[in-house]
């Protein structure tokens, strides 16, 4: 061990960095920074994207104490869909075909930057941001983005390195309550509640059962067949052997150990499974898969996507249940709150984005929510829809 | 701790963290405590200003019941947090005291917190909150800076710590400023505290509901007698910059 001398007290301004890999930086250090809702930018989520596709560079901004801010950097993906600019920026003029970079973890559907927390956050945000620029540049990209932030959290970073936010995206979320699925049904409406308890029934006359397992139990080969299957159903492009991959990097990594896998089988045949994460309070859904040469009508999607997960989240002390992206419609019929998620993006050429105009689309997408999820959606759009006005 | 005191500890996790691998805390007072403390197993414990969770943790991995870590610092509490879901899941961190957790606890550790009360007041709500946390007969734990620290401030320095009085003439005076600073590896940080005397920590315990204090100085456990500690330690084992008080809560407080 070794003591260096003490530095005078001027020695407080942050410096920042580039790292080829995510294993040069502590992932203690690392974690200290992510949130309970952060789980996909926590070590061991990027750690796992790293074991599987290979090291991608990592911001880091240091203050005298250590690491004060850091996230990855990737490239977006190169063909419509989630993760291509053009797709997410649609309805906001811009250089959107050129080369952008994009900060946080590959292919995430919630990003938040990694953060102190207190009076220097603002600082530190800044100096991350003022870094992403620099390496943008250097690199011939056009300027950077991070998308599908929650709104308030893009909003803070967009103010912090003068970017622009762009609302892109919603997910779903819903609190559970202690009691769990009960206490979620004592709260709908008699219709609501009578569809739950049809499709649990369906689900039971079909013979099918839910079983609770950790995902290191499980065959990757069989998951990955099953989540393949659904995700070419809905348009996905990655194949089995990419799943696969994918699971042993999570192996690999350490972060299957706060997985949940919630497996229906009808006698001992698995024909469906939800790989969830545990972290902090909150449960991150994030995998469904299911085998559909298997012509079920036995509602498995939603008992082990929603009902089964608000059981297993109130008996294990979770207070969240986030449910991701898709399926906005069925997840708010079943109590879920739609949350705003917005792209945070930053130009290098400043002219190149019209903060008028993104203003004017976020309310269009306001607009759109409200007309589409009346009394579904979170307090955070209340915030995008006084962000509208100009006095603001 | 008013909000500006915890504050000041938002960057510190990973450095104080580390503390616990400096020879001062792992070779004196890790130890010192834990020997302290004795068996927790199935004990209800709160660690009043947990920080990252050390203490936390470690009670957990001996067996204790309950663990709650009570830090206002969000900075420190994101460590902790995240620490313990991977190395001892099952303990809960919070952020402020809620009337259910009041006489909840068998033992309540309270490590480096007393010195960041910054008044008179402030130290006598402190007390009283770690006290009105513990069941009758519950035990309190806390290390304040030691009355009778060396005021110099190279004093602690080969040991990666640096305390400064701020008025060196007048260094043991209730409530006076104490800079403490950390510095390892290059790695520093600094945060603002304040000295109490004996009198003036026994006087806010005992108006707590704090019975039976013993005052235990620091030692290195490990070593049948203190010569035999390893030699760059004897410095710090002749003034420990801190030191444990150890009281019960009375069953009829006065």
């Amino acid at each position: 061990m070794k003591f260096f001398p003490f530095r005078s007290d001027a020695s407080h301004a942050f410096c920042s960095g580039v790292s080829q890999k995510l294993s040069d930086m502590d992932e203690h250090e690392w974690d200290a920074l992510v949130s309970d809702d952060n789980f996909y930018n926590s070590y061991r989520w990027l750690r796992g994207l790293e074991h599987s596709l290979g090291a991608t560079d990592v911001l880091s901004v240091h203050g005298s104490a250590g690491l004060v801010a850091a996230c990855t950097l990737w490239e977006g993906d190169q063909s419509p869909g989630m993760f291509f600019l053009q797709d997410c920026m649609a309805g906001v003029r811009g250089p959107w075909q050129e080369g952008f970079l994009w900060l946080g973890g590959r292919r995430n559907t919630h990003n938040e930057i990694p953060c102190i927390q207190g009076r220097r956050r603002h600082q530190a945000l800044a100096e991350l941001g003022r870094c992403a620029l620099e390496y943008a540049q250097q690199r011939g990209y056009a300027g950077f983005v991070m998308p599908y932030m929650p709104y308030q959290a893009a909003v803070e970073f967009a103010d912090a390195i003068g970017g622009a936010v762009v609302l892109h995206s919603a997910q779903a979320s819903l609190e559970v309550p202690d009691t769990g699925l009960a206490g979620m049904m004592a709260s709908w409406r008699a219709h609501d509640r009578n569809q739950t308890k049809s499709e649990i029934a369906a689900f039971r006359r079909m013979g099918s059962r839910v079983e609770w397992g950790v995902p290191d139990e499980l065959d990757d080969s069989v998951a990955a067949d099953l989540i393949t299957q659904n995700r070419s159903r809905y348009g996905g492009m990655q194949d089995r052997e990419w799943v696969q991959g994918i699971l042993a990097g999570q192996r690999k990594s350490g972060v299957s150990y706060f997985g949940a896998a919630a497996v229906s089988k009808r006698d001992e045949d698995m024909t469906a499974l939800a790989i969830f994460y545990r972290f902090g309070a909150t449960l991150h859904l994030r995998y469904f898969g299911a085998n559909y040469s298997l012509d079920l009508n036995d509602y498995r999607y939603f008992v082990l996507c929603y009902y089964e997960p608000l059981n297993y989240a109130a008996a294990n002390g979770l207070t969240k249940l986030r449910l991701s992206t898709s399926a906005l419609r069925a997840k708010v019929n079943r109590g879920a709150k739609i949350e705003p998620q917005a792209l945070v993006v930053k130009c290098a050429d400043e002219q190149q984005i019209c903060h008028s105009e993104a203003k004017r689309h976020n309310h269009r997408m306001l607009r759109e929510y409200q007309d589409k999820f009346p009394g579904h959606l979170s307090r955070d759009w209340e915030l995008v829809g006084s962000q509208q006005n100009p006095t603001n | 701790m008013s909000k500006n005191n915890a504050g000041q500890f938002n960057e510190l996790a990973t450095l104080y963290e580390d503390t616990a691998h400096w020879p001062f805390r792992k070779e004196i007072e890790i130890p010192s405590v834990l020997q302290a403390i004795g068996d927790v197993e199935g004990l209800s414990v709160l660690d009043f200003g947990c920080g990252t969770g050390m203490y936390s943790r470690w009670l957990k991995q001996r067996g204790a019941g309950r663990v709650v870590g009570y830090d206002p610092t969000k900075g420190m509490l994101n460590y902790a947090r995240r620490r313990a879901e991977k190395e001892s899941p099952g303990i809960s961190f919070v952020t402020r005291l809620s009337p259910d957790l009041i006489g909840q606890f068998d033992l309540v550790l309270a490590v480096h917190v007393l010195q960041y009360a910054s008044s008179g007041p402030e130290l006598q709500d402190m007390c009283a909150d770690m006290v009105g946390l513990l069941r009758p007969d519950g035990r309190l734990l806390t290390l304040p800076i030691h009355p009778s620290y060396d005021p110099r401030r190279s004093y602690y320095e080969r040991y990666g710590l640096r305390l400064s009085a701020d008025d060196l003439q007048k260094p043991y005076v209730d409530g006076g400023g104490v800079r403490i600073r950390l510095c390892k590896n290059g790695k520093q940080g600094s945060v603002f505290a304040a000295y109490w005397s004996a009198a003036s920590l026994e006087r806010a315990l005992g108006q707590a509901g704090l019975r039976s204090l013993k005052w235990r100085e620091l030692d290195a456990p490990e070593c049948a007698a203190l010569g035999q500690a390893p030699k760059e330690l004897h410095a710090y084992l002749q003034k420990p910059h801190s030191i444990i008080i150890e009281g019960v809560r009375a069953r009829d407080p006065q």
